[in-house]
């Protein structure tokens, strides 16, 4: 089930009543969750839901099992034990699904090279949606039990947890540490955060319908495909629009999960802070998918050993995470590619930042042009990387690259003005400053049920007329 | 306020942003607190991530409890300025009411993406339910703004050409030579696995310097359903606008599903559907075929799943047969192309030695190397036709 569809406003309003109604026998309540997500998640395939509930039976073991050997005398070694069964499980199960074939095509070529071809079975196993998101909350979970830092919560508040619609698809990455709390009492209904929902839905339904799916239907899809039939001025405008789209798309899914989550009475954590104002590779990190980023740095880049090993043990720490960070994102060399040029971008800024610091020189930026050319940098990089990411293959991404100098000559038609306009909004919408959209939330709060349903009939009513027809699927349902 | 048992709001005050109180679930708090001081976090140990100058986040600095590592998660919960909640009930008034107007307002666009579904009885369901909703629109007249946005931007009916215009047009000649200066106009159509094919068709085309594709594809698509989308109409007039030399077909992958034909929905399969299936088939062959033109039907490859693959199947030997009886019109067969040594479906299919990954996940659609795979095959056929040299040069025989 995806959100911008009659289907799930029709499941939403009916868990939504139910939801509300059930809340004061908090028990019954989680029974209704979890049942309202598998429906959701069975949508696709009924037998996705088996796979969340062996997670859900394996991880509360796993959870329990080390708070238990953690509670007695000499047990950190039985913890330790069955933190490692649980990550292994975990990694063990996304490998099956995600790079088993990947890994075995890989392998194969190496020792075709050497002259002992050894073909592995290859097994195209159908990928549970969004399972990655599903991997990152559980480890989380054993991983800070284990820290000390979470108790192991109750079984049905862990499935509730495990399953919970809103974010199953494409996160945010809620932890453990801060969504079970929620469960401990009654969400009130007299507090529904209604202006901040609202907006947060409507306005990722217009990211997504309204910009991205235009721009992958009138521009990217083409020049990603066909590039030779592009010009230069047209694959520059599709790179451009590909960053956009994936923004407008991603950070849509996460805005409506956070405000249909908001409807039920839980916070999420935000996921998207105007990624393209970013001036440095750093700071995009710090705005772009943060639940992935954070959790990248508290899992893998501080247990690497972060930046308390040296200097280059620092670098090689951050490309490190970046690889595995790309290689989440899909069994393919382009996403290593990818993650290795954030990886490299990232500790080449470090470099150059403490080389800056050590001659007594301070950071750049200091006028409002340089401050201008930093953000149109950091745009250029992180667009370029994203040819990778979007790209089939490496040689495909260069190829397309290549077209920016091999298509010079004719301008071509693609690049037309609804094309440019919707590329600049969706970069200038992230220039909008947050308590103007505070404000809106605001009004949208105090203008009562009649407003709303007036903002709600008209801004539906315009996106789905203005959007083409059909729903396109979100492009990370398939990390 | 006494507590009266909730945990967002009642009892609590809400996360403002003042020190005392964070907002964040007390767990996450002390969590962070707890990792903070186990692993000796220093100012630079998350430099990383910590909100930087400009960074707006919804959560300011002074909110975090002292000993908190800065920006180590992203706020879970924040408001500006602070407001009241709605009541549950007043929300659920605003969703049924925002809902049904915008239902009202955009009756017959939702009508459109329902009749698009497959026939059957959720379909009926679907359409039985939304009648009252757009009858009541058309009566209050609710269905005008949308019939003004679709006209301002253009997506009212466009005038469409006719079968004797395209007899009227400069006959394509085959063969004819096929030359830089005068390059084989290809037409590349069909559903979405003519979006992977198509583009590695186009591309592959392309580089031969020989030929000037366009690609049209258009998803779930197909020749059972002319009411979602009428591809023999779209077929005239693009043979009118672009004057192709020749056009290569892919369609059947959303075809496996009843037909309606005369008021009475035909199963899938059966012998009425076969016949009438057939006769679309020949029908677009015929417009394809127009003035002489060439057409290349390319029949689907194997597919993973035992009961789709049957379909896909006796489509294809409906195509091979109408090709039989339509000159100009080759029938290019993929099945066994993309199928392995022993005939059966594979992900992966030997490339150069190598096993290399052909198919999507759903067991239909094809990957770009199986796109290329299938193009490469299809664009031989072509330069056979046309009498250039597979290495995409003109032929002596072709060159003037």
């Amino acid at each position: 089930m995806i959100f911008p569809t009659i289907t799930f406003a029709v499941f939403f309003l009916v868990v939504y009543v139910a939801n509300w109604l059930l809340m004061p026998r908090l028990r019954l309540w989680k029974w209704l969750i979890i049942g309202a997500s598998y429906v959701f998640y069975g949508w696709w395939d009924w037998w996705f839901v088996l796979v969340l509930v062996v997670a859900t039976l394996l991880n509360q073991l796993v959870g329990t099992q080390i708070a238990r050997a953690r509670g007695r005398r000499g047990g950190a070694g039985v913890a330790r034990n069955w933190l490692i069964v649980g990550v292994v499980v975990n990694l063990g199960a996304l490998g099956c699904f995600k790079y088993f074939d990947f890994f075995a095509v890989s392998l194969d070529d190496v020792l075709s090279s050497l002259g002992l071809g050894a073909p592995l079975p290859l097994l195209q196993i159908v990928l549970p949606v969004g399972i990655s998101f599903l991997v990152f909350r559980m480890l989380s979970y054993v991983i800070d039990i284990y820290r000390g830092e979470l108790d192991p919560a109750p079984a049905l508040d862990f499935a509730v947890y495990t399953a919970f619609f809103p974010y199953l698809l494409a996160g945010p990455i809620a932890r453990a540490g801060e969504f079970l709390p929620q469960l401990t009492m009654p969400r009130d209904p007299h507090r529904v955060d209604a202006g901040r929902a609202f907006t947060l839905i409507l306005g990722g339904l217009a990211k997504k319908i309204l910009i991205a799916d235009y721009l992958a239907t009138n521009l990217v899809n083409g020049v990603f495909a066909s590039p030779q039939s592009y010009s230069s001025w047209e694959t520059l405008w599709g790179i451009c629009a590909y960053s956009v789209q994936i923004y407008c798309d991603f950070s849509a899914y996460s805005d409506i999960a956070i405000g249909v989550s908001l409807l039920l009475g839980f916070e999420l954590p935000e996921n998207f802070n105007a990624p393209y104002t970013a001036r440095s590779i750093q700071d995009f990190w710090r705005r772009w998918h943060i639940t992935l980023s954070s959790w990248l740095r508290d899992y893998l880049y501080i247990p690497l050993g972060g930046n308390r090993k040296g200097r280059g043990r620092t670098y090689v720490n951050l490309i490190l995470t970046f690889l595995l960070g790309g290689l989440w994102h899909g069994a393919g060399w382009p996403f290593v590619f990818w993650g290795g040029m954030h990886g490299v971008g990232l500790a080449l800024e470090r470099a150059r930042s403490e080389a800056r610091r050590a001659r007594g020189l301070p950071e750049p930026g200091a006028t409002a042009g340089a401050r201008v050319l930093q953000r149109l940098a950091v745009f250029a990089f992180v667009s370029v990387a994203w040819v990778f990411f979007r790209s089939d293959s490496i040689g495909a991404a260069f190829s397309l690259l290549w077209r920016l100098v091999a298509g010079l000559g004719s301008i071509g038609s693609a690049v037309t003005w609804p094309v440019v306009g919707l590329v600049v909004l969706g970069i200038a919408i992230q220039y909008i400053p947050r308590r103007f959209m505070e404000r809106l939330e605001a009004v949208l709060a105090g203008i009562g049920w009649a407003g709303q349903a007036a903002v709600l009939a008209i801004a539906l009513f315009l996106i789905d007329t203005l959007g083409a027809q059909g729903a396109a699927e979100f492009l990370y349902f398939k990390f | 306020m006494p507590d009266d048992g909730y945990e967002n709001g009642g009892g609590r005050r809400p996360f403002d942003g003042r020190p005392e109180d964070t907002g964040h679930p007390p767990g996450l708090r002390d969590a962070t607190r707890r990792f903070a001081a186990a692993d000796g976090v220093d100012d630079e140990w998350d430099e990383w991530l910590e909100p930087g100058e400009g960074a707006q986040s919804r959560a300011p600095r002074a909110a975090r409890g002292p000993g908190e590592s800065g920006g180590s998660r992203p706020p879970v919960q924040g408001k500006g300025p602070r407001r009241r909640g709605a009541s549950a009930g007043a929300v659920l008034a605003a969703m049924l009411i925002g809902f049904f107007v915008a239902g009202l307002l955009d009756a017959k666009g939702i009508e459109t993406d329902v009749k698009a579904k497959p026939l059957g009885t959720w379909r009926s369901i679907e359409l039985a339910l939304l009648k009252p909703m757009t009858t009541l629109s058309g009566v209050l007249r609710l269905d005008r703004p949308a019939e003004a946005l679709n006209a301002m931007l253009g997506r009212g009916e466009s005038p469409h050409h006719s079968l004797a215009e395209v007899k009227n047009k400069a006959k394509p000649k085959w063969p004819r030579a096929i030359t830089r200066a005068h390059p084989l106009r290809l037409y590349i159509v069909g559903d979405s696995m003519a979006q992977v094919f198509g583009s590695s068709l186009e591309n592959l085309a392309e580089d031969t310097h020989l030929v000037k594709a366009k690609l049209e594809y258009k998803i779930s698509s197909g020749l059972s359903r002319p009411d979602y989308f009428d591809w023999p109409q779209r077929l005239i007039d693009q043979l009118v606008e672009y004057a192709p030399d020749a056009t290569a077909v892919l369609f059947g992958a959303n075809d496996g599903q009843n037909i309606s034909y005369k008021g009475k929905a035909l199963e899938v399969g059966s012998k009425a559907w076969q016949e009438v299936y057939q006769k679309r088939v020949g029908r677009a062959m015929r417009i394809l075929t127009r003035g002489g033109r060439r057409v290349y039907w390319v029949g689907n490859p194997i597919m993973r799943d035992a009961g789709y693959r049957d379909r896909i199947a006796m489509m294809d030997h409906i195509y091979e047969a109408e090709a039989a009886k339509h000159p100009g019109v080759t029938y290019v067969n993929t099945w066994h192309l993309m199928a392995n040594e022993k005939g059966s479906y594979a992900e992966y299919l030997s490339a150069g030695g190598d096993p290399v990954l052909m198919r999507a996940p759903d067991g239909i659609h094809l990957t770009r190397a199986g796109g290329d795979r299938m193009a490469q095959n299809v664009l031989d056929v072509i330069e056979k036709d046309w009498g250039t040299a597979a290495t995409g040069s003109p032929s002596p025989a072709a060159v003037p």
